[in-house]
C-alpha cells in the first residue's frame, strides 16, 4: 500500500458511526464529511472503509421496472410502489427475504406485511447460521458479550472462521489485542489458538494452529471431549492430529481461567452441520464444571442477529416463518426460502437488503427467473438482474439511523451521518408504503 | 368520555373498601367522585370490581426472554394462537411472544408488570420489546447489584457518588428502580465461581454482598426513590439457604426509610426459592419458619413468592451460577449470557411436577409464605415468571389461596408429593384468602411497594386501571369452587386500562401501546455530570460500546410514563 496523506479538507467529522459491514458492529467510527459526502473514515477496517467510501460504485438510485422488452428502466416512485403492491396482493404464496442489512425499524412494517397477507418471512440465516440456531435449541447457548472476552479471557480459540479476513477488528477491538480490567498486558496476557484446516491469516497471528482434516470437526471435538472426560484415545491420530497434542491442548483449556471459542461457517456448514456446532456448545458446556468457558457464532451481516432476535421476540420463532395460516409456523426444511424455491412453491419474491442472486443455489435461482421479483437494496448486484420491480433504499447507518444487533446480541442505535440522495427512500418507509398500499388493495376488494 | 360502573361489589384495600356494593366512576382515564347524566353506564351488578392488577416480579422482556424463545422453539409452539380481527397471532406458554404477553396480562385484569431484571447494556433491547407488548405498563428495574462502578462505590463506601451513579443510569437505561441479583455472585460467576452468604467476597474483589446491599439501600433512600431496593439474595435454591436470606434483610435494617408512602427499605423477591433448610436435596425440608417471623417482626421487609405451579417452565435469571447447578442436576439444555462489567445470567428448562418430592416441596413453601405472613401487605403473589410457573397460572394460585379444601384434596389424592406435607407445615394451615386479602396481594400492596400513589387502587384521582370478574361474592363461596375462581380470574368481565375498555367477556377488544415506566431523579444533575467524568475513562476503556451509543435514546420509550422525584440531600 502506498503512502497516502491525511485527508484535511472536510468540513465536519462525525463521531461514533456505527458501522453496516459484518457483525462485529464496531460503533467507533470517525466520518470526516464534506458537502454531504464521507471523504475519510477513521478506526474502520479495510472492509468497512470501502463500504462507507466507494459506497457510490453501482448505487441504485431512482425507482425501476422491467418493460416490455424486459429491460430495467426508470419509473416513478408510486408507480413502482402500486405495481409491487399489486403483486403482493396478488400473490397466493409470496415469500420475503433478506432483512440482515437493514434496520429493526424496517422490519417492523415489514412483519406487519408479512401478517396481513399470510406471507413468509426469512433472513440470511437460513443460509449461513441456520444450523448454529438449530444446535443451540438441540443443546444450549453458553454465550457472552464481547466485553466479557476483552476484560477477562486469556484462551480464546477460533474456528471454522478467519476473523482477519472477514471479521477485521474482531480480533483488535474485542478479543486478543486490548487490554482488559483482568488483562492489563492484552495480547500478551492472552492464548490465541485456531483449529482450522488452512493456515489463514488468523492462524498465522496465532499461538497454536490445529490443522484438523477437512470435515473433521466433529471428530476432533469429540476427542477433546472424551479427553476432558478422563477417556483414554484409542487412535494415535485423530482428524489428522496426534492424540498428544489433542491431551495437551485438552489441558491446556481446563487450566485457562476464562476461555472463548468463536466459530464461524467453516463449523456449521463442514459435513455434520449442526451436529459440528452440538458438540462444540456440549465441549464448553463440559468445560465449565473445571474453570469458565463461553462461546459466540461469528454472525456475517450487521443485523443478520437482529432479524433472528427482533422475530424471536415479535413472533417466538426465529427466521423461515410462515404466517399463511394466520399464526406462525416454524419448520425447518418446509417454511424456509430454499427449500420454498427448490419446491417451486413460492410465487411472489421479496428481497430486501439482501442478494440471494449471488448467494442461493443454482436451483432456487431459477424458479426466481420464474416469478416476480421485487427488490429493495442500495447496490446494483445479481439479484438485480433477476428483479422485476427495483426499489432503492437508502444506506442505514451512514444515511439513516436505526437499531442493530450485535452478534453478541448487544443493541446498538446506529446514528447517520450524511443525508441520503433525494431519488432514494428510506428502507422503512418503502416497506410501510407497501403496507399502505396492499391494505389499500385488499379492502378495495372487500 | 366518562363512564360509570354500576353496582359491582368493591374491593380497594387501599382506600378500606371491603366488598360494598358501590358506583365506581372514571373520566379522561382518572377516576373521579361524581360524573355527570351522560356517563355511559357499564354495568357489572353484584360482580367482583377491583383496581387492575399490578405485578411487582415478572420476567417478560429482554435479552433473558430473547434467548429462551430463541433456544425454546418447543416452549413457543404451545399456545399458539391464531391472529383474529383485534389481536395478532400468539405463542408460547413459559416465554410468550411479546404480544401474546400483552393480551394475556389483560385479559387476567393486569394493568402493570415490572420487568425486574435489565442489564443495562441491553436495556434498549428491553424497551424494543416493551414496544412490542401492548395493553400494560411496564417498568423496568435495571441491574445494579454486580455493576463494576457500583462494587468500586460499595468498597469505598461512597454513598453520594454511589447515588449520583444510580440517579444518571436509571435515565440512561429509562429504569424504575434498583435490583440486585445475586449480589458478588453473579461477578464471581465470571470466573465459573459463586459467593455463598453475605460476607465472602468475589476473586479479586476484596468487596461481599452485605457491603453491596448496604450501599445501594442508602444510594437508593438518598434519592428518595419510589421503589426501595429489589433484592434476590445470595444462594437462591440450594438447600439450607435461610440464614443468607435472614443475614439479607437484617444486615440494612438501620437503613433509614426517606419515602411517605411505602413502608420497606428492601423488597425481598421470589422467597420461595430463599427459604429452604437442610444440607441437601435428600434432607432438605421448609425454612419458611425463620424467614416469615422476621418478615412478620420487622417492617422493613416486604417480599414477593415466587410460588411454583406444577408445569413446565423455563428458569431465567441474573444469577448465572445458580443456572449452572441446575443444568448439573437436571442435564437440561443450559444457556448463558454474560454481561460486561454489570451481571451474568443463565436459563435452563424445568420440568415442575406434582409427582418429584422437591418440586412438591417447594410448591408447599410457596404456599405456606402465602399464609403465614401475617400481614397481607407484606406479601405479593408472583411466580417469579417464568422461574416457579408462568404467569399466566396466577389465577390458580388465587384458587388455592382461597381454598383449603382444594390444598387439602390435592395432597390427599396425590396430585402433590407428600413431602409437600411431611416437610412442611402447610397441612396445618387452614387460613384462606377472602377477596380482600386477594385484591392486597395482587394490586394494593405491590402498588405501595412500588411508590405507585396512582396505582393499585380506586380512589379519586387514581387511573382509571380497573378489572371486573364474573363472580358474585354474596351468593359464591370460593373455597368451594377453585375451579370457577380460577376460570373467572383469567378472564376478567371487564379489563380498562387508563379508562378505556380493553377486554371485555376475557377477550380482547382494544389494543393500545404499553408505556415505559421509569424514575426521573431531579435535584442531583452537578453530582451526576461530576460522576460521569469521573468513570467515562473507565468505561472508555472496558465497555466495548461508546457512551453515546450505551444510551437508551428517547425514542426507543414511546410511549412514556415519567415518575419526578426530588432527591433529598
Amino acid at each position: 500500500m502506498a503512502y497516502e496523506e491525511p485527508v484535511t479538507d472536510y468540513d465536519k467529522i462525525v463521531e461514533n458511526v456505527t458501522c453496516a459491514f459484518c457483525g462485529s458492529n464496531c460503533d467507533d467510527l470517525d466520518c470526516l464529511v464534506k458537502d454531504n459526502e464521507v471523504v475519510a473514515v477513521r478506526h474502520a477496517c479495510r472492509l468497512g472503509a470501502s463500504k462507507i467510501m466507494e459506497d457510490e460504485d453501482q448505487r441504485l438510485k431512482v425507482p425501476l421496472m422491467r418493460n416490455e422488452d424486459g429491460e430495467l428502466e426508470e419509473v416513478a416512485w408510486d408507480t413502482a410502489l402500486d405495481a409491487a403492491a399489486k403483486l403482493i396482493a396478488d400473490s397466493v404464496r409470496p415469500l420475503f427475504y433478506g432483512w440482515s442489512e437493514t434496520s429493526i425499524e424496517a422490519m417492523k412494517p415489514g412483519l406487519e406485511l408479512t401478517e396481513l397477507v399470510g406471507a413468509v418471512i426469512d433472513n440470511q440465516a437460513t443460509i449461513c447460521h441456520g444450523p448454529t440456531v438449530q444446535a443451540v435449541q438441540n443443546v444450549g447457548y453458553p454465550l457472552m458479550t464481547l466485553g466479557e472476552v476483552k476484560n477477562r479471557a486469556d484462551m480464546v480459540v477460533y474456528t471454522g472462521s478467519n476473523p482477519m479476513n472477514a471479521h477485521p477488528r474482531h480480533m483488535s477491538r474485542y478479543t486478543t489485542y486490548p487490554r482488559g480490567w483482568y488483562r492489563e498486558r492484552g495480547r500478551f496476557d492472552r492464548t490465541v489458538v485456531t483449529w482450522d484446516p488452512k493456515f489463514s491469516d488468523t492462524a498465522k497471528l496465532s499461538d497454536l494452529h490445529i490443522p484438523f482434516e477437512e470435515n473433521g470437526d466433529y471428530e476432533f471435538v469429540n476427542a477433546i471431549r472424551a479427553v476432558l472426560k478422563g477417556k483414554k484415545l484409542r487412535k494415535d491420530v485423530i482428524a489428522g492430529i496426534p492424540k498428544e497434542d489433542i491431551y495437551e491442548l485438552t489441558e491446556k483449556m481446563k487450566n485457562a481461567q476464562f476461555g472463548a471459542l468463536f466459530f464461524g461457517l467453516g463449523l456449521t456448514h463442514t459435513l455434520s452441520k449442526q451436529r459440528n456446532i452440538d458438540i462444540a456448545i456440549s465441549l464448553v458446556q463440559d468445560l465449565n464444571k473445571y474453570t469458565k468457558w463461553v462461546l459466540l457464532p461469528m454472525r456475517g451481516h450487521f443485523n443478520v442477529n437482529g432479524f433472528n432476535i427482533f422475530m424471536c421476540y415479535e413472533m417466538g420463532f426465529p427466521y423461515g416463518v410462515d404466517f399463511a395460516r394466520g399464526y406462525p409456523r416454524y419448520m425447518i426444511g418446509e417454511t424456509t426460502t430454499i427449500d420454498l424455491l427448490n419446491r417451486k412453491e413460492a410465487d411472489l419474491f421479496m428481497v430486501i437488503a439482501a442478494d440471494p442472486g449471488a448467494h442461493f443455489p443454482a436451483g432456487a435461482n431459477m424458479h426466481l427467473v420464474d416469478i416476480p421479483v421485487i427488490q429493495i437494496d442500495i447496490h446494483w448486484g445479481p439479484t438485480t438482474e433477476l428483479a422485476d420491480i427495483v426499489l432503492p433504499g437508502t444506506f442505514i447507518g451512514l444515511e439513516t439511523s436505526g437499531t442493530s444487533y450485535r452478534m453478541d446480541s448487544v443493541p446498538i442505535h446506529m446514528k447517520k451521518a450524511i443525508d441520503p440522495p433525494e431519488t432514494c427512500r428510506e428502507d422503512e418507509w418503502i416497506v410501510n408504503e407497501l403496507l399502505q398500499r396492499v391494505k389499500k388493495i385488499k379492502e378495495a376488494s372487500k | 368520555m366518562e363512564h360509570i360502573l354500576k353496582n359491582g361489589i368493591v374491593y380497594d384495600p387501599t382506600n378500606g373498601i371491603n366488598g360494598e356494593k358501590k358506583d365506581v366512576m372514571f373520566k379522561d382515564g382518572k377516576i373521579v367522585d361524581n360524573v355527570s347524566d351522560d356517563a355511559k353506564v357499564l354495568d357489572v351488578t353484584d360482580k367482583v370490581v377491583m383496581a387492575a392488577g399490578v405485578d411487582v416480579h415478572c420476567h417478560i422482556a429482554g435479552p433473558k426472554l430473547l434467548l429462551g424463545r430463541l433456544y425454546r422453539p418447543e416452549d413457543e409452539r404451545k399456545g399458539v394462537k391464531a391472529k383474529t380481527g383485534v389481536t395478532r397471532a400468539e405463542t408460547g406458554f413459559s416465554i410468550p411472544s411479546c404480544p401474546a404477553t400483552g393480551y394475556r396480562f389483560s385479559r387476567m385484569g393486569y394493568g402493570t408488570v415490572v420487568e425486574p431484571a435489565v442489564p443495562p447494556l441491553e436495556a434498549k433491547h428491553t424497551h424494543e420489546e416493551i414496544m412490542a407488548i401492548p395493553n400494560i405498563d411496564v417498568p423496568t428495574l435495571p441491574l445494579f447489584g454486580n455493576n463494576w462502578f457500583v462494587i468500586q462505590f460499595a468498597k469505598e463506601n461512597n454513598i453520594e457518588d454511589l447515588a449520583a451513579f444510580v440517579s444518571a443510569w436509571l435515565k440512561i437505561t429509562k429504569g424504575y428502580g434498583v435490583k440486585l441479583v445475586n449480589p458478588m455472585g453473579s461477578e464471581a460467576w465470571g470466573w465459573g465461581m459463586n459467593v455463598h452468604g453475605i460476607d465472602d467476597p468475589a476473586p479479586f474483589w476484596d468487596t461481599t454482598s452485605r457491603e453491596v446491599i448496604r450501599a445501594l439501600a442508602q444510594a437508593n433512600e438518598m434519592l428518595k426513590l419510589p421503589h426501595s431496593i429489589h433484592v434476590h439474595p445470595n444462594d437462591l435454591g440450594h438447600p439450607g439457604n435461610f440464614p443468607t436470606t435472614v443475614n439479607t434483610m437484617d444486615c440494612m435494617k438501620d437503613i433509614q426509610k426517606n419515602s411517605e408512602y411505602r413502608n420497606q427499605t428492601m423488597h425481598l423477591t421470589h422467597a420461595q426459592f430463599h427459604s429452604y433448610e437442610g444440607t441437601s436435596w435428600r434432607d432438605v425440608e421448609s425454612g419458611v419458619k425463620p424467614v416469615v417471623d422476621y418478615i412478620n417482626k420487622h417492617d422493613h421487609v416486604t417480599c414477593d413468592v415466587g410460588q411454583v405451579t406444577l408445569d413446565e417452565t423455563t428458569t431465567m435469571t441474573a444469577d448465572g451460577p445458580m443456572e449452572y447447578d441446575l443444568y448439573a442436576l437436571t442435564g437440561l439444555k443450559w444457556a448463558n449470557k454474560d454481561i460486561e462489567l454489570e451481571t451474568a445470567s443463565g436459563l435452563v428448562p424445568f420440568i415442575y411436577s406434582g409427582r418429584n418430592p422437591v418440586h412438591s416441596l417447594q410448591w408447599a413453601i410457596g404456599l405456606e409464605i402465602f399464609l403465614t405472613v401475617e400481614d397481607p401487605w407484606k406479601v405479593v403473589l408472583t411466580t417469579d415468571s417464568p422461574n416457579a410457573g408462568p404467569f399466566i397460572r396466577y389465577p390458580r394460585i388465587i384458587s388455592w389461596l382461597m381454598s383449603n379444601q382444594r390444598r387439602m384434596e390435592m395432597m390427599d389424592n396425590k396430585e402433590v408429593h407428600s413431602w409437600s406435607h411431611r416437610k412442611s407445615s402447610l397441612a396445618t394451615l387452614d387460613r384462606e384468602y377472602d377477596f380482600q386479602d386477594v385484591a392486597t396481594v395482587t394490586r394494593a400492596a405491590p402498588a405501595k411497594i412500588y411508590g405507585f400513589e396512582d396505582r393499585g387502587h380506586l380512589g379519586a384521582g387514581a387511573l382509571a386501571d380497573i378489572a371486573v370478574y364474573d363472580l358474585e361474592p354474596n351468593n359464591f363461596d370460593p373455597s368451594r369452587d377453585a375451579a370457577a375462581v380460577e376460570k373467572a380470574f383469567s378472564n376478567a368481565l371487564y379489563t380498562i386500562k387508563d379508562g378505556e375498555v380493553l377486554v371485555k367477556d376475557g377477550e380482547i377488544v382494544k389494543v393500545v401501546p404499553s408505556r415505559h415506566v421509569w424514575t426521573n431523579v431531579q435535584g442531583f444533575e452537578e453530582e451526576e455530570k461530576r460522576v460521569l467524568e469521573q468513570i467515562m475513562p473507565m468505561f472508555n476503556k472496558y465497555y466495548t460500546v461508546r457512551f453515546e451509543n450505551y444510551v437508551v435514546h428517547d425514542q426507543y420509550t414511546v410511549p412514556e410514563f415519567e415518575y419526578k422525584v426530588n432527591a433529598s440531600k
